[in-house]
């Protein structure tokens, strides 16, 4: 599904994280990558949706290498990436319109989104919560609102940046619940070990 | 939290209106009263104003902060504005070679009833739309979509910034600092502000990523729709018949 292929990337203050990274990613697999702080463990996933553009090697999605902004455009909405902080990624007022935002952007319909915002909210617990203001939500209803509007784009690959950060051990066993049930393919980021030795296959280290 | 939502939640005849309705009823209003010279009209906008804030069951004690700080400095324009060292004007009294022109107490007064005015209605009518759906129903009156989004996203992420502000403060007195006087305080504030100026831009950096992710392409959508029931049209229908009454008594008659 995806591909990396002799990624080198340094940023702009000279820093470099990757020299010569390279990363299979199969159709369905779920895969744990580790690895101490700085070690870029963001920076691939920000490469792999093209937020990032590293200096060599290649980025293969579907079978097809991806270069250009355009390129990319596909890629993003054909995967979703939790970010690690949810107040980074809920920038929408209400629950409702932060689910809606992805859906428009997909060219829905106004008529087709409400039950699709309902869905999504049943699949990850939180029944009501549509007209809930952002910012007030706790972190881990935060990171499950995130959750929601991932899934209701109904994206094949999976990219989640520690996932379980700041969660508490209720929410951890709902998110690993929730992971555990859907069949798509997965990069989880995570120092977590118990919680990736439950979610995940295979597991990659960058130290 | 720096966002006033107490009253915008609760039963009343204003709160159930169409917030599109309340908007232009407000907006045509102020207009009006703000221009207005007749004492009369000013009078009866006045009572129509305090009635508008009873119609939406506001308390004089929750008001009251915006009430009085008004009126503090309307006050300060009744002690100052008046005095005229002109002598062939009609005065209440003198000081030395100063008179308290009655001219200049009428005008001030005429601004003291507009300011309350003005004060009442935006209170009633606009204060008591929540943000979020008076960004919806700027939309809706075709109000430019960057500065909705501009006020939007100033109210998701005021409250972060605030966050992020507390902390590092907290942080700060937790390393014994307690602001004084002194060059250091000033320092540490403007390495607060200069702090939160670059994390604000670089999680400005990671929404845009997260837009983006979601395949964001330039254009917003909004979610919400707006429906103006039979009593909307007709609160807002006697509201502008009102306004052109009072406009045309005061400017033909």
């Amino acid at each position: 599904m995806f591909k990396l292929e002799n990624i080198a990337f340094a940023y702009e203050n000279g820093v470099e994280v990757l020299s010569d990274f390279s990363l299979a990613l199969a159709k369905g697999e779920k895969l744990a990558l580790t690895g101490s702080n700085g070690s870029g463990k963001t920076t691939i996933l920000e490469i792999m949706v093209g937020l990032l553009k590293p200096q060599k090697g290649k980025v293969i999605f579907a079978g097809t290498e991806r270069t250009a902004e355009k390129d990319f455009q596909e890629v993003r909405i054909r995967t979703g990436y939790l970010f690690q902080e949810a107040d980074d990624q809920l920038f929408c007022p209400t629950v409702q319109e932060e689910i809606a935002f992805g859906l428009f952007n997909l060219g829905k319909t106004r008529e087709k989104i409400p039950a699709i915002i309902n869905a999504a909210l049943k699949h990850v617990g939180l029944e009501g919560f549509g007209s809930r203001i952002t910012y007030q939500l706790s972190s881990g209803e935060k990171r499950l609102v995130a959750l929601a509007a991932l899934l209701a784009m109904e994206p094949e690959v999976l990219l989640l940046d520690e996932p379980t950060a700041e969660l508490d051990k209720n929410a951890i066993s709902r998110l690993k619940a929730i992971l555990n049930g859907l069949d798509k393919t997965m990069l989880i980021v995570s120092h977590d070990n118990s919680f990736t030795e439950a979610v995940t296959g295979r597991k990659i280290s960058l130290d | 939290m720096p966002i006033p939502d107490r009253l915008t939640e609760r039963k009343s005849f204003i709160h159930s209106l169409d917030p599109r309705m309340k908007i232009i009823v407000c907006v045509s209003f102020c207009f009006y009263f703000s221009i207005s010279m007749n004492f009369y009209f000013l009078t009866v906008g006045l009572v129509f104003a305090a009635l508008s804030v009873k119609l939406a069951k506001l308390k004089f004690r929750e008001i009251a902060g915006r009430f009085l700080l008004l009126n503090f400095f309307l006050l300060i324009l009744f002690i100052t504005v008046p005095f005229t060292p002109e002598s062939d004007v009609e005065c209440y009294f003198r000081l030395g070679s100063w008179g308290y022109g009655v001219e200049g107490f009428l005008f001030t007064l005429k601004i003291l009833l507009r300011g309350n005015i003005l004060l009442l209605l935006i209170t009633s009518l606009l204060s008591t739309i929540n943000f979020v759906i008076l960004g919806h129903a700027l939309n809706h009156l075709l109000f430019p979509r960057k500065l909705i989004h501009l006020l939007l996203f100033s109210v998701r992420y005021l409250n972060v910034i605030h966050q992020e502000f507390a902390r590092m403060r907290r942080a700060a007195v937790m390393r014994g600092f307690t602001p004084r006087m002194n060059f250091h305080t000033y320092r540490t504030f403007a390495h607060f502000a200069g702090t939160l100026l670059v994390r604000s831009l670089k999680r400005s950096e990671r929404i845009m990523d997260a837009m983006k992710c979601r395949g964001f392409n330039g254009n917003f959508y909004l979610i919400y729709h707006f429906k103006a029931a039979g009593k909307d049209w007709l609160a807002g229908t006697a509201m502008l018949f009102l306004l052109i009454i009072l406009a045309y008594g005061e400017f033909y008659v």
